[in-house]
């Protein structure tokens, strides 16, 4: 797992920020995934308004960091690509999101 | 969307927001079909215990046709909920054991013309046989809005 969470004591909580998960693509990925079992490739791309090929990319990152499961399924022939957390990548957001709270509920640490 | 700025703490719990949001609205078709079928299944077993003969027909044609829809309108959507995978399984083995239960008690128990007390067994038959997927609504909660 890739996750790179460094906290380090005594220096502000955006050290600790999962570089994966911040930046402004794979966020709002790993934000529309953590609401959901799964979701299809072509409603993850038009909710957060990207291109097939940015998606595919940082769907890649996230995918070999093991936050990200990738199905293709065939239905009467009709390709499809679920998307969906690992549990590991759960837990990498879940504790993103507490440290995001923590900094703009300005910890003594903020 | 920007995709190469940096964000701050704010913007990015907004973006969550956001995002969190249009998929949760978009996951609720599920909760919504359950309560459908729900309401369908005490409708279709009132039909099928109490209604004469082309009341029952109907009732199996529409029963029919609302499998056939069902199964169109799941395929179409791109969403399954948070705990829809899990909630999924149990109800369909539930539903499934309700349903043959009503569909028995309907042949071997209840009378061909219900009547007094029969017809208050066969409407508690109805509702009970619709429990699981009703159940399943009331877990999706699709009218709640944002939790």
């Amino acid at each position: 797992m890739g996750g790179g969470a460094v906290t380090r004591q005594g220096t502000h909580p955006r050290h600790g920020l999962d570089p994966l998960i911040h930046t402004p693509v794979r966020l709002s990925i790993m934000a529309a995934l953590a609401a959901a079992d799964r979701v299809e490739f072509r409603f993850l791309r038009d909710t957060i308004e990207v291109s097939d090929s940015l998606l595919s990319k940082h769907m890649l990152t996230l995918e070999e960091a093991g936050y990200v499961k990738v199905e293709k399924v065939f239905i009467s022939k009709k390709p499809g690509t679920w998307l969906s957390l690992t549990p590991e990548g759960r837990t990498a957001f879940q504790e993103y999101v507490s440290i995001l709270e923590t900094i703009t509920k300005g910890s003594p640490h903020a | 969307m920007n995709t190469s700025e940096s964000l701050s703490a704010g913007e990015a719990l907004e973006e969550i927001e956001r995002v969190r949001g249009r998929v949760r609205r978009s996951g609720r078709w599920a909760g919504w079909l359950y309560l459908f079928w729900g309401i369908s299944a005490v409708v279709y077993w009132t039909a099928m215990f109490l209604g004469p003969g082309p009341v029952k027909l109907s009732a199996a044609v529409f029963w029919g046709l609302l499998t056939i829809g069902s199964f169109a309108y799941v395929y179409r959507q791109s969403v399954y909920g948070c705990g829809l995978d899990r909630l999924q399984s149990v109800i369909t083995f539930a539903w499934v054991g309700t349903m043959v239960g009503a569909a028995f008690a309907g042949t071997y128990l209840l009378p061909d013309d219900p009547t007094g007390w029969w017809v208050v067994a066969a409407l508690g038959l109805a509702g009970v046989a619709a429990v699981p997927v009703l159940y399943g609504a009331w877990r999706m909660r699709p009218w709640a809005g944002e939790r």
